[in-house]
This record gives C-alpha cells, sequence and structure tokens, in this order.
C-alpha cells in the first residue's frame, strides 16, 4: 500500500513571518515577552512625539507627589514625571544593551571564527586574551573600565561590548572547530575556493544559531549591566535619565517616596524578563546545549 | 595530585599576569592626568609636577609598568592616596565583611535553590513545577541592587525588622548576623534562582540513568534513592557552577555593599573609584579578579575530589 501522503507535492517552504508566528504561538511566554519587548522598544523610539512631560521639566513645589492621573508614576524629587523619565530612561538602557550586543559579538565572532579556523599560534594568542578577559567578573571589568575612561554613553558602550567579547569568541571557536572538519568544507576547499570565502558562505552561516541564541540572552545581561552601572554612578550621569540611576536617585527617598525607585526598577525586571522568555525559547528551539550559558553578567 | 597542583599553577601564572597588565594598562591609560585629576582644577604647575614625580607618573609607560611588576612580587601595590596606607593593607580590612555575606549568600542559595530544584525535578510537568520555574525566570530577571532595595523597603522601611545601613557593631557577633540578614537574603536569592535551575536540569538527567532504575528496582525506598543514589551524584556539577558564579557573585556583593553602606571590599572599591584614589582602585580590582582566578582553582580541585573518576 502506498502511503498517499507521500506523493502529494511538498509544501512550499515558509516564510520567516510565519515560522515566527507559528514559534510564538507554541511558547505563550516567548509571546509575552515578544509582546513586552516590542512595546518597549516602540515606546523608546516614539516617546519624542508622544505626549509625554519633558523628563528634565523640574516642578520643585510638585516634589515627591504619589502616583496620580495626572503622574502616573509620581514625581521625584525635582518634580519631574517619573514615568516619562523610564521611558526616556529605557531609550538609553535598551540602546546600550542592544548596541553594546552588536558590537560584543561582531568582534567576539570575529575573534572567534579566525582563533578556530587557523588554530595554532592565532588560536593559543587569541584564546590566552580571552581567557584573561573571561577571569574578570564581568561587572567588575565594566566598572573599571568605566571608572578609568570617565562616564559617558559611548564608554559605557564600549565597556560592556569588551565584557561581551569573550564570550563570544569562545563559544564561536567551539562551533567552527567542529564546522570546520565537516564533509562539506573539505569539499569548499578541495574546489580551491580561497579562505574567506569557506568562512562567509560555510563556516559563518552554520554557526550562526548559537551566536543568535548568545545574543538574545546576552541583551537582557548588558541591559542589566548598564543599569547597574548607573545605579553605582559610573554609568551615564543624571540629570540625563537611565534605569539604573533613576533607581539609584529614588533611593534616598526610598522612605517617604518609593515609587520612584520600585516603579523603574519594576519596569527593568519586566523588559528583561520580556528578551530572557524570549531567549529561553530562542535556545530550546536553537540549541539545547546551551543550557549552561545562563551564567549572564547579573552584576 | 602534586604534579596536578603543579600544572594548575603554571597555568594560573600567565592568566594572573595577563590581568596585572590590563588593569595596569587601563589605568595607567586613562586620558587626562591622574595629578591634575587629583588635584582638582585650580592646582599650581609645581604642585602637580611634585606629585607626578610622587606617583612615578613622570617616567616613560614601559619603565613604570616595570617597576609596578617588581613592586607587586614583593607583594606591594603601593599607597593608597587617600589614607596614605599600603594598598594591601587597605584592601584586606574589610575583606572579612565581604567574604561574609559572600558565604551567608552561598549559604543560602543553595538550602533554597537544591530542595526546590529535587522538588521541581521530582514533581516534573505539574503545577508546582510550572510555578518553580516561572519564578526562577523571573528571578534571573531582577538586577542583585533592585532586589535588595525591594527587601530594604519591604523589611527595613516597612515592616522594621533589620537594620538599614552598615555592618553592625564589629564586637558583637549577634550584631553582625543581625546587619548580615537582608545583605545575604539579597544575594543568595539571585544565586538560588540560578542554582535551582541546575539542580532540577541535573536531577532530571541522573533520575533517567540505569543505576537509578536499578536502585528502584531493588526496593529501596524512594527518598533513599533520591537523597543517596541520585542527589549526590547531581551534586558534582552544581559545585562547578558555584564556582563559576564566584565573579557574578563577588558583582553582586559590591552591589549589595552599595545599597546597605557595608564596608565591605565592593564599598572600599567605589569609595576609591570616586576620590579618584588610583593605586587603591588598582590594588582592590587586581586583588577582586585573583580572588576569583584562586576561586576557580580550588573549585576545580574539590570537584576532581569529588569524582573518583577523574584522577588527578
Amino acid at each position: 500500500m502506498i502511503n498517499k501522503e507521500i506523493l502529494k507535492p511538498k509544501k512550499k517552504k515558509k516564510g520567516m513571518g510565519k515560522v515566527i508566528f507559528r514559534f510564538l504561538k507554541q511558547n505563550p511566554l516567548a509571546l509575552f515577552g515578544a509582546v513586552v519587548i516590542l512595546i518597549s522598544i516602540l515606546a523608546s523610539l516614539l516617546v519624542p512625539i508622544l505626549p509625554f512631560q519633558d523628563p528634565l521639566h523640574q516642578n520643585l513645589p510638585n516634589r515627591l507627589k504619589p502616583p496620580s492621573a495626572e503622574h502616573l508614576f509620581g514625581t521625584d524629587n525635582y518634580g519631574r514625571d517619573v514615568l516619562s523619565r523610564v521611558i526616556w530612561g529605557g531609550r538609553i538602557s535598551l540602546l546600550v544593551g542592544i548596541f553594546s550586543v552588536a558590537i560584543g559579538s561582531l568582534i567576539g565572532v570575529t575573534m572567534g571564527v579566525i582563533s578556530g579556523y587557523f588554530g595554532r599560534v592565532v588560536d593559543t594568542v587569541i584564546m590566552r586574551f580571552t581567557d584573561i578577559l573571561l577571569s574578570f567578573p564581568a561587572l567588575l571589568l565594566a566598572m573599571a573600565i568605566c571608572a578609568a575612561m570617565g562616564s559617558s554613553l559611548w564608554n559605557v558602550i564600549i565597556a560592556i561590548s569588551i565584557v561581551t567579547v569573550p564570550r563570544f569568541s569562545r563559544l564561536v571557536r567551539g562551533s567552527t572547530l567542529s564546522v570546520k572538519e565537516a564533509d562539506f568544507v573539505e569539499a569548499a576547499r578541495a574546489l580551491g575556493q580561497n579562505k574567506a570565502k569557506i568562512i562567509f558562505f560555510h563556516i559563518l552561516p552554520n554557526v550562526f544559531s548559537p551566536i543568535l541564541v548568545l545574543a538574545t540572552l546576552w541583551i537582557p545581561a548588558a541591559i542589566i549591566t548598564e543599569a547597574s552601572l548607573s545605579f553605582l554612578g559610573l554609568g551615564i550621569m543624571p540629570p540625563t535619565p537611565t534605569w539604573g540611576n533613576i533607581i539609584n536617585e529614588g533611593k534616598s527617598y526610598l522612605q517617604n517616596a518609593p515609587w520612584i525607585s520600585i516603579f523603574s526598577g519594576t519596569i527593568i525586571v519586566l523588559v528583561v524578563m520580556g528578551f530572557n522568555f524570549v531567549g529561553d525559547a530562542v535556545r530550546d528551539a536553537f540549541d539545547p546545549r546551551l543550557k549552561g550559558e545562563r551564567e549572564v553578567g547579573r552584576g | 595530585m602534586g604534579r596536578y597542583l603543579l600544572k594548575t599553577i603554571i597555568t594560573i601564572i600567565p592568566t594572573l599576569f595577563g590581568v596585572v597588565t590590563i588593569v595596569f594598562f587601563l589605568i595607567h591609560l586613562t586620558p587626562g592626568d591622574p595629578a591634575l585629576a587629583i588635584l582638582g582644577p585650580h592646582a599650581t604647575a609645581d604642585s602637580i609636577l611634585e606629585l607626578r614625580k610622587n606617583l612615578g607618573l613622570d617616567q616613560p609607560l614601559h619603565l613604570q609598568y616595570l617597576k609596578f611588576l617588581g613592586n607587586l612580587l614583593k607583594g606591594d601595590l603601593g599607597r593608597s592616596l587617600v589614607t596614605e596606607q599600603p594598598v594591601l593593607l587597605e584592601t584586606l580590612r574589610p575583606f572579612p565583611y565581604t567574604i561574609q555575606l559572600a558565604l551567608a549568600g552561598v549559604l543560602i542559595s543553595l538550602l533554597v535553590g537544591i530542595p526546590i530544584g529535587v522538588i521541581s525535578a521530582i514533581r516534573r510537568n505539574t503545577f508546582l513545577d510550572y510555578f518553580m520555574r516561572a519564578a526562577s525566570i523571573s528571578g534571573i530577571s531582577i538586577p542583585v541592587f533592585f532586589l535588595a532595595i525591594i527587601l530594604l523597603w519591604i523589611f527595613s522601611y516597612h515592616l522594621g525588622w533589620f537594620p538599614i545601613i552598615g555592618v553592625g557593631d564589629t564586637s558583637s557577633w549577634r550584631s553582625l548576623l543581625y546587619h548580615l540578614v537582608l545583605p545575604a537574603f539579597t544575594i543568595g536569592i539571585s544565586m538560588a534562582v540560578l542554582i535551582m535551575r541546575l539542580t532540577r536540569s541535573c536531577m532530571l538527567e541522573v533520575l533517567g540513568q540505569d543505576y537509578v532504575r536499578t536502585a528502584r528496582a531493588k526496593g529501596l525506598a524512594e527518598n533513599t534513592v533520591i537523597l543517596v543514589h541520585a542527589l549526590k551524584n547531581a551534586l558534582l556539577p552544581i559545585v562547578t557552577v558555584v564556582g563559576l558564579y564566584m565573579g557574578q557573585l563577588l558583582g553582586g556583593a559590591i552591589l549589595t555593599e552599595t545599597v546597605f553602606a557595608r564596608q565591605g571590599v565592593g564599598k572600599l572599591l567605589m569609595d576609591a573609584i570616586f576620590s579618584r584614589d588610583y593605586p587603591q582602585v588598582q590594588g582592590t580590582v587586581l586583588i577582586f579578579a585573583s580572588a576569583v582566578i584562586l576561586v576557580n582553582v580550588i573549585v576545580d580541585l574539590i570537584y576532581r575530589f569529588l569524582d573518583p573518576r577523574i584522577k588527578l
């Protein structure tokens, strides 16, 4: 008896949008995470045209007012609207999180591929360097860099990128080593393709999924690291709001105006949770081996 | 054992050397003149020159580096610019408070994380398991400093159960312990969520092994199977991971100490950074990083000791 299923024409390859939609439908937590991420990114992009109050506008008679219809998250010690500060702060926190992981992963992936593909002395040098960077606690290294270079948006991004680099180079080196030995790479080499082509067209596409997984898990880590730095007063300085420095400023008023710290902290937790939910689901879908990679820099 | 130790020591020397080099150049390649930064914008040219000479900043960078390495080998990390005491001494003084905090934190995280992880694994895919897993992923998403603030807000400000700041009266262990509770729980909870996830997955792996089935087949009580046969073997990777989290733990300690104003090494580092006490910053970062490397070596040793399959 012939299985009729086999005779049916193959279904067309699904589009990227459909794949993502199905993936989210199967993972309610990831769906929740994706919605939170989407809202936070939209809010940070659109905040200049949304009807929020100026996050720097001081109104001293109105200081430390509890949440009300006018100020949903209350006001801080200068009478500034906390909600508006949190959203403007999210602009910076998300920017730092996404940018530093983008830069750090780009450098880390390059180092890892070179190290894994060429081996020998190059490998030894790059991996020694990676080991040394990894032996610093993530937050400590970022703190030292910020303390040395001074506080600015770019320095914070550079500091977190440097912390991110060794995580990616170690991971990509390992994946490259295993892909390098595969038959199709051997075949490409036998056909006389040059090294750059082999790396770009044969190796990189095959180490892409662990990179994607690590990146989705490192963005929330980078967001937390940025928040920790500005909480300690080493990151971006007030009056420019970031999630960390809003909490730090609110800390002094915990007794009579807890909403400043508690509300802004809750927003960090929500957004980071969103990224973590998506990251976890992506990891389970792509690469269950990465389960140990949760030692992300939570401070 | 001896050979293994020797090999470990030989491999950590280049790492330590690398750490020293990175920290040195990080501090010394900073844009701007440290002497100017220390003395402020109103300093006279003479006083800046003198301070530069005192700090050895007038020499070429490579000579400064060699001198720094030479002094380091003698255990001399320089003198603090603020207290004028040796940096090593200044750093070791608050060390006990940080170690107390770290140890208490680890203890709490193990006491909370392992049992919950085990229960979650046994009751796999029940409501309890889902709840615990959701709680752990939420826990992972809470920044340590925010957790500290929440605990401080609830238990100190609202309920008034615990003191707000400081390490307490150093002459009385009761007071020390009392001041340790909230900071230790901050670190403990933030690590417990990781340990719980890890315990759960290790237990699930072990529970699927043949020897667990054998133990059940020969009629052992379920508790014995789980506690003696399964958990004992699942503990091995947990030991390693606790070691891997050491760096994170110390990072958490810096943040926790800042929130609770505990006079630990983290607070020392923050104070040094803000008072631009460069030798002290350099020394503290070095000691911190070396401590993490050493702890990792020790954990590796314990792991090898616990796992009879690995010969030393």
